[in-house]
């Protein structure tokens, strides 16, 4: 049996690529009882091939929706069409809170091979059951802030019941850890049915260092306290090494990466570093690199060039000395650490790769059309005027005039 | 004028012309008259919301056996690896994008009954996929790992919660991974999967 031929092929010669497109993406209503409407979906083909596009009905509400156009209809490239819904509810849906039925559209065609694909764009109908009586829900969005400066919460409120707020209060308390170390309140505000709100707050963030904060926003009002969560971090304009090349091999220039990490909510920039190879206090070699800009927070490797020629095996101390600025504010930082030189043979496969020979040259990166064009333009100039030259002095001597 | 001073002369035309050609091809017309790459106007645009899935390509790992001696093959499209089995190795991705104008979730799921069971059958078959990342940020959360494919009655693999629609993290790779028992009934297989999208 453990000579089963298994084939795992395709029968057919197919397409390569497969989309589907709908518009709109989703639709939602307050649901009311008894409730009906009629809905136009666009279908779109932005391939150069026909494609066949099948809509259906799914979900909890599909048995209140029919489709009341073709539901299956070949649609000619870079052209659309559209498919009707009709949907009429019962006086009740279910419990307070979101509910759906989904138009669904598939591609009947698929990539092929053993393992092929096709595409399939879900849209949801949503319908929300409001809850009965005074209902809050609160969102929250924190801002990264520096240093002594103000962190920014962005407050969403929703009356999600069936009656109006007319008194709710929210606070944002601010946590390091288990220690609460600030919070911020708002004035009372009221909430009218369905209504939709958004209250700003601010927290200097004063000495505290850097880090992720957590920050609890809780809701007040007379149907019951809301409560959303999230967190920031306060940063400062400061560069992480998070690692570098430790093994470079002798007797070559090896390329050589710095990961840099970004303590700070914007953007650095200028980032150069000078490093340095040295025993026993003694540089033997040193190289610069530069990076123009790392966003915030972000992790990117700074790539350079160390020349091992002159090294032999061992280790050697290693100091990065790093300067960057952000928005004309200056830093420099130096890290201190050792490398590995050791036989070409020895490094791992990855680290060959990136080798570039002893005063080898990138030839491969200069062989541009246009450059290889400059070059024949250049010499035919050159043949051109050595001919004319040759030219002139020729007639020049059998005593004519040249024009 | 000798001929062979016509033939550089017109050899140093044509190479002059091409240049010029090869430079405007590259660069754009603005690189070589200064013709403004920016400016001012008012203009007024309705973007248009559309969900939208581009799936390309497949993964065909051709034909093969079990190994005498093995108990199963082992074949995976990302690592490009064939492991007691008789096929050749591949490397081949489907290609998801989000070629819409909102933010979409994918889930995946075969078609008809095609879960390990169903497409491959046999002792302890494997039929899984994972998302291989090929624009940085392009999920929120990517499914990475290899991970079962669910047939078309069973709950879909959630592969990605949030895909962007913007064109530098708009789309990731799939890889397959499939484990042939020796005592899978022979035929040819062939499994479609389907990726659903839906408005994040």
């Amino acid at each position: 049996m453990n000579k089963i031929l298994v084939f795992l092929i395709a029968l057919f010669i197919v397409p390569a690529v497969i989309a589907v497109g709908v518009s709109p993406p989703s639709v939602e209503y307050i649901f009311q009882p008894g409730m009906s409407d009629d809905l136009h979906f666009y279908f779109r083909n932005n391939q150069d091939r026909d494609t066949t596009l099948l809509a259906n009905i799914s979900g909890e509400l599909a048995d209140y929706a029919k489709i009341t156009s073709a539901d299956a209809t070949v649609i000619r490239p870079q052209e659309k069409m559209y498919v009707d819904l009709h949907f009429a509810l019962p006086d009740s849906i279910g419990d307070p809170g979101w509910h759906s039925f989904s138009l669904v559209a598939t591609e009947l065609e698929a990539t092929g091979g053993t393992v092929g694909a096709r595409g399939q764009v879900v849209v949801p109908v949503r319908f929300f059951v409001q809850y009965p009586g005074k209902k809050l829900d609160i969102k929250m969005d924190a801002q990264d802030a520096g240093m002594g400066e103000d962190v920014k919460f962005k407050l969403s409120i929703t009356n999600l019941g069936t009656e109006a707020v007319s008194n709710a209060k929210a606070t944002v308390e601010i946590y390091k850890g288990t220690d609460k170390i600030g919070e911020v309140s708002t004035d009372e505000f009221p909430v009218d049915v369905l209504g939709k709100l958004t209250k700003d707050l601010a927290w200097n963030s004063g000495s505290n260092p850097q880090g992720v904060y957590a920050a609890k926003a809780t809701l007040i009002y007379d149907g019951g306290p809301a409560f959303a969560n999230a967190t920031f971090k306060i940063g400062t304009l400061d560069l992480d090494v998070r690692n570098y090349t430790r093994v470079v091999g002798k007797g070559i220039i090896n390329k050589f990466l710095i990961e840099l990490e970004s303590r700070w909510n914007r953007n650095i920039d200028n980032i150069f570093a000078d490093v340095n190879v040295s025993k026993g206090g003694n540089t033997l070699t040193s190289f610069s690199s530069a990076m123009q800009t790392l966003g915030p927070w972000a992790i990117k490797n700074m790539t350079g060039f160390l020349d091992a020629t002159g090294l032999s095996e061992g280790t050697y101390d290693i100091q990065i000395r790093l300067n960057f600025s952000s928005e004309g504010i200056e830093r420099s930082k130096i890290v201190d650490g050792q490398i590995q030189v050791v036989g070409g043979e020895k490094i791992a496969p990855e680290m060959k790769a990136n080798e570039t020979k002893k005063g080898g040259f990138a030839l491969s990166k200069y062989l541009t059309t246009i450059n290889l064009l400059i070059l024949i333009v250049i010499v035919l100039v050159i043949i051109n005027i050595i001919i004319l030259i040759r030219k002139k002095k020729k007639n020049e001597n059998q005593g004519n005039t040249y024009i | 004028m000798t001929r062979i001073e016509r033939v550089f002369l017109i050899a140093l035309a044509v190479a002059a012309i091409t240049l010029v050609a090869a430079v405007v091809n590259e660069n754009g017309i603005r690189a070589i008259t200064g013709f403004a790459s920016s400016g001012t106007a008012t203009t007024s645009v309705n973007l248009l919301e559309i969900s939208s899935i581009k799936t390309t390509g497949s993964i065909d790992f051709g034909s093969g056996r079990v190994d005498a001696n093995a108990s199963n093959a082992t074949l995976d499209s990302d690592a490009g690896t064939v492991t007691g089995g008789s096929w050749t190795p591949i490397t081949q991705y489907i290609t998801v994008e989000n070629d819409g104008t909102v933010n979409i979730s994918v889930n995946v799921s075969a078609d008809g009954n095609n879960n390990a069971n169903g497409l491959i059958g046999g002792t302890n078959p494997l039929f899984q996929i994972k998302g291989v990342a090929t624009e940085p940020d392009s999920c929120t959360t990517l499914q990475a790992g290899y991970t079962n494919v669910p047939n078309s009655t069973e709950t879909p693999l959630a592969l990605c919660d949030l895909l962007r629609y913007w064109n530098s993290a708009d789309e990731f790779n799939i890889s397959s991974k499939l484990s042939i028992p020796n005592d899978a009934a022979p035929g040819q297989r062939n499994v479609t999967l389907t990726f659903s999208a839906s408005k994040a």
